[in-house]
């Protein structure tokens, strides 16, 4: 069973051909050729497979593309995009959100793999609360796996993004 | 010395082609952020010979220069390590220099990404090259500009001297060196392993840019792949698709059963992607037991699935991703009963003991006076068992390969754990192909840990399926294929006796481990009492029977030895009433290594010098803290009765202290904050290396506290995080990494050591919370209380 369905991802409707049951991973992934969010274990148990909702965290694997309708799905793709709107700015949208730069900065990846997720996670607690503790830090991100065990480089790299963000008055 | 160059304009392609072989174009320009490629024809697997100039470089008219090796990215910074190396040696800037895709069509196989060789040993052929080519381009700029070489001076690629310059894109952008690299590199193009085998130039050789005059390597250049990381434009395998490409899963019983054939113990092991691998069918089934009855009309509701049944192996592929998942979860299949019964993950302390069915004699590791003897005596003795869980390696991303087979050859683009280049030959076997007619390639994916034969199953998975249909089939693990198929990290159950005499130094260590055959390596001397100075020394290994498939990962043979050493040692101290740190200074061999790792994080974490234990109090919550050595030793199997380990290859020693919080009544173990030390010799990239301490120590921690295959009597029941839990953000510790540079070494691995530091070093800051020893891992709660009521601690 397909259908015609539209989703609206990274400020764009794309359709969609994929039957109603099809997680949203397997369409981002295979129709919509987004890689940032990634298959890790098909259970909504490591977090590999982020995105956002309406600006709220999801697991894009066990989430059917018939529950998602209208609502805008956000990627790691889509994720400066989101800044330039966050701030209201008109002109071309900035090329990396601060959590990149922070990422990039701080040095966080080992292998990357669950990167995208732990951005993902990271973009909704910083919609909220620009300045989180370490300890509403290590709660927001605790369903997201990393094997090479970079999260105390996460941590630092969000609290330097959540100091550019509050800066920056978004 | 001028090295030859053709007059005429070669490509790399010509040169390559001169090596005898045709090249089927690939467009890899066509795999970028979209994960789309070109069609991937059947291509050729040459030996591209390893001391040939042209092997690794290209340098292009823009004076900018492509680098080839077989040289992996896995979280480690090896491939940012390996450019840092080149342009160092080349005079270039690191904007001037990338890598080439790992291809067993055009690059070098200059090593395996494992066993702590990617920057080591691949690290050595890339310098012999690169000062092998600036010596070439020195050269030929003194030819073209007419001064004198020694007049001459390179910067960013720009030789320079007597006012006049040119570059090195103008020396011989798009030409050839045609040069061989002399002496310093050996052929070497079929091993898996090198142990101990430097083939290539150290920092600073002869003939390599002297170590005063660096300005890139030593220094913590970040990683050039983060960017592309974050920002979704870098292609993992896991993101390439091919035309017409259909998508395939395997169909397996949820988790091996009893293992008969072993397959990955040493020797098969080493045998894998050299010459007359044993790759059969039947492992990829898995375990033993074969399909009795397949259901095809199970599935005959899910569009375009179809079942491909080769012998014991069972998949199935479709047109979307989704339908070959469901599919491969709806397809039924009744399997055969287990061939042999497992003996439970809770009965294993037992079952190791019994002898392998294959009798295999007691290996004797170290033999140095007599312990028997030294033990008789002891002013004081310790004596206890130590018991390590099976573990899995567990990718954050399951393995993935996509195989185009034609009935002319293969490619396979695979995400691989350390070798990309060997799954070939099993392919190739499985076939019935000329193993020079599968080409693999390989993009960045999930850091796997270690661990072989698990890229073959998905590799040949996909290969068959392909061949089978006619078309590009692209296979993921899902995760209970990943998780139940491991080959594991191989538990082990140790005894230990140890003595010190009156005055407080130990005169004898008696070491026994029962471990699985299969396992990869006896246990290391470093790890078993190396480190000090003890007159009678034992250490033997006993071979058990091998239940499940093991492979290493991570450190392997390293965890057990660690936790029952280094809480020894934390015991003699006790009992000799001494600070752990100053008993362990005053016993050991005056190593000056061993000694700056544990003097470097007992000053991280301001160590006063006390007893453990001595500040027990009855609060429901106390904290602790404890010392632990590791390493990972390469040449650990190497030592033997009259044998010197101390002059075997370098190792790199690793200390850790961590601190911890301990609640009583739930049994559970936080661990707060680590200090820990690494000394690897010559350090290419310190933020890298400080990197990797991080990753270990939190890696270690999750280990220690959590990771265990579990098993009933038939089948492996861990499948997933919830069944095999892993730590999480909320529960990791704070660390403080240590990086000890030693200009004047050699480079040694530094990837893995401190994870069997971990071990002891958690379980010592338990007996100081508590007064109370926990001898076994994983330390969970349900372990903890068991040990604390055993105990009598409320």
């Amino acid at each position: 069973m397909t259908t015609k369905q539209e989703i609206r991802v990274n400020g764009l409707v794309h359709k969609v051909s994929a039957s109603l049951d099809t997680p949203l991973l397997y369409v981002l992934r295979n129709e919509l050729h987004l890689i940032g969010p990634r298959f890790g274990c098909g259970l909504a148990q490591c977090g590999a497979c982020s995105v956002l909702l309406d600006g709220k965290e999801i697991r894009s694997c066990v989430t059917p593309v018939a529950a998602v309708g209208r609502r805008r799905i956000t990627t790691l793709e889509g994720l400066p995009a989101l800044w330039a709107k966050e701030r209201g700015a008109t002109a071309a949208p900035p090329p990396l959100h601060p959590l990149q730069q922070a990422w990039i900065d701080v040095g966080v990846p080992q292998c990357g793999f669950c990167q995208s997720g732990m951005m993902i996670q990271a973009a909704d607690l910083l919609s909220t609360n620009k300045n989180p503790s370490e300890d509403q830090i290590r709660i927001a991100m605790n369903g997201h796996l990393c094997r090479c065990g970079t999260y105390p480089k996460i941590l630092a790299a969000i609290k330097q993004a959540g100091a550019v963000m509050a800066k920056a008055g978004a | 010395m001028s090295g030859p160059l053709h007059g005429r304009e070669f490509s790399r392609k010509s040169f390559l082609k001169g090596g005898g072989a045709l090249i089927v174009g690939f467009g890899l320009a066509g795999v970028g952020a979209a994960g789309t490629a070109s069609a991937a024809a059947p291509g050729s697997r040459l030996p591209i010979p390893v001391d040939q100039l042209d092997s690794y470089f290209t340098v292009h008219p823009d004076n900018t220069i492509t680098l080839y090796d077989s040289i992996m990215e896995r979280g480690q910074g090896s491939r940012t390590a390996l450019l840092q190396i080149a342009a160092e040696e080349l005079d270039i800037g690191m904007d001037q220099i990338s890598h080439a895709p790992l291809d067993t069509a055009t690059a070098p196989y200059t090593g395996y990404t494992g066993g702590s060789q990617g920057t080591t040993i691949g690290g050595s052929y890339v310098r012999a090259a690169a000062a092998t080519a600036k010596q070439v381009l020195r050269s030929l700029a003194s030819v073209s500009l007419g001064v004198p070489v020694a007049s001459l001076s390179v910067e960013k690629g720009v030789v320079s001297g007597a006012g006049k310059s040119v570059t090195y894109g103008q020396l011989v952008g798009g030409k050839l060196f045609n040069v061989t690299i002399p002496q310093t590199v050996q052929r070497n193009d079929t091993g898996v392993f090198q142990y101990l085998r430097r083939v290539g130039m150290e920092p600073g050789a002869p003939g390599a840019k002297p170590i005063d005059q660096y300005t890139l390597v030593t220094k913590p250049i970040p990683r050039v792949d983060v960017p592309g990381i974050v920002t979704a434009t870098l292609a993992y395998s896991n993101d390439v698709r091919l035309p017409g490409m259909l998508h395939g899963r395997v169909v397996r019983p949820r988790g091996q059963s009893s293992l008969v054939d072993a397959r990955t113990n040493l020797s098969s092991l080493f045998g894998v992607g050299v010459v007359g691998t044993n790759y059969t069918l039947e492992l990829l089934a898995g375990g033993g037991q074969a399909p009795v009855a397949i259901d095809e009309t199970s599935i005959k509701d899910i569009r375009g699935a179809e079942v491909v049944r080769v012998g014991n192996f069972v998949g199935v592929v479709a047109p979307t991703e989704w339908g070959a998942i469901q599919a491969a979860a709806e397809l039924k299949v009744t399997w055969e009963e287990p061939s042999s019964p497992l003996p439970g993950n809770g009965n294993l302390a037992g079952a190791l003991r019994e002898p392998a069915p294959q009798a295999t004699p007691p290996l004797l590791i170290t033999e140095m006076g007599d312990v028997d003897a030294g033990l008789a005596q002891a002013a004081k003795t310790v004596s206890a068992t130590y018991r390590t869980s099976y573990l899995a390696h567990g990718p954050t991303g399951p393995h993935v390969a996509v195989a185009d087979v034609t009935s002319t050859g293969a490619t396979i683009i695979h995400q691989s754990a350390g070798n990309y280049s060997i799954a070939g030959a099993c392919v190739a076997q499985m076939l019935g192909l000329p193993a020079t007619s599968v080409r693999e390639i390989s993009f960045q994916g999930s850091s796997i840990y270690g661990g072989i034969s698990t890229d073959l199953d998905c590799a040949a998975a996909a290969a068959l399926l392909s061949s089978h249909v006619g078309k590009p089939v692209r296979v993921q693990f899902m995760r209970w294929d990943e998780q139940g198929f491991d080959n594991y990290d191989a538990a082990e159950v140790i005894d230990v006796r140890a003595g010190i005499d009156a005055k407080g130094k130990i005169i004898a260590f008696d070491y026994v481990t029962n471990s699985p055959l299969g396992i990869a390596q006896p246990p290391a001397a470093w790890n078993t009492g190396g480190v000090y100075l003890i007159p009678n020394r034992s250490v033997v290994r006993n071979t058990g029977p091998q239940f499940l498939q093991t492979a290493p990962l991570r450190s392997p043979t390293d965890r057990g030895p660690a936790l029952a050493t280094e809480q020894t040692i934390d015991e003699l101290a006790y009992a000799a009433g001494s600070d752990p740190l100053e008993f362990r200074r005053q016993n050991m061999t005056g190593n000056d290594t061993w000694l700056a790792a544990l003097e470097a994080v007992a000053s991280a974490a301001k160590w006063e010098p006390r007893p453990a234990a001595k500040k027990l109090s009855n609060a429901n919550v106390v904290t602790g803290r404890g010392f632990g050595f590791g390493t990972h030793v390469l040449g650990g199997g190497l030592q033997g009765p009259g044998l010197d380990f101390r002059t075997l290859d370098p190792t790199t020693p690793a200390a850790a202290i961590a601190e911890i919080e301990v609640n009583k009544k739930t049994g559970r173990i936080t661990v707060k904050h680590v200090y820990a030390a690494v000394a690897p010799g010559f350090v290419v990239n310190p933020g890298r290396v400080a990197d990797q301490v991080i990753g270990t120590a939190v890696m270690g921690t999750s280990q220690a506290l959590l990771e265990e295959v579990t098993f009933n009597t038939s089948n492996v029941t861990s499948l997933d995080w919830v069944t095999y839990p892993s730590l999480r953000f909320k529960d990791h510790p704070n660390v403080t990494p240590i990086v000890i540079q030693q200009l004047d070494a050699l480079p040694g691995g530094a990837g893995e050591e401190p994870i069997s530091a971990m071990f002891p070093a958690i379980a010592n800051a338990f007996f100081d919370a508590t007064g109370v020893r926990l001898r076994q891992a994983p330390m969970t709660p349900a372990v903890v209380r068991n040990a604390l009521a055993g105990a009598g601690v409320k």
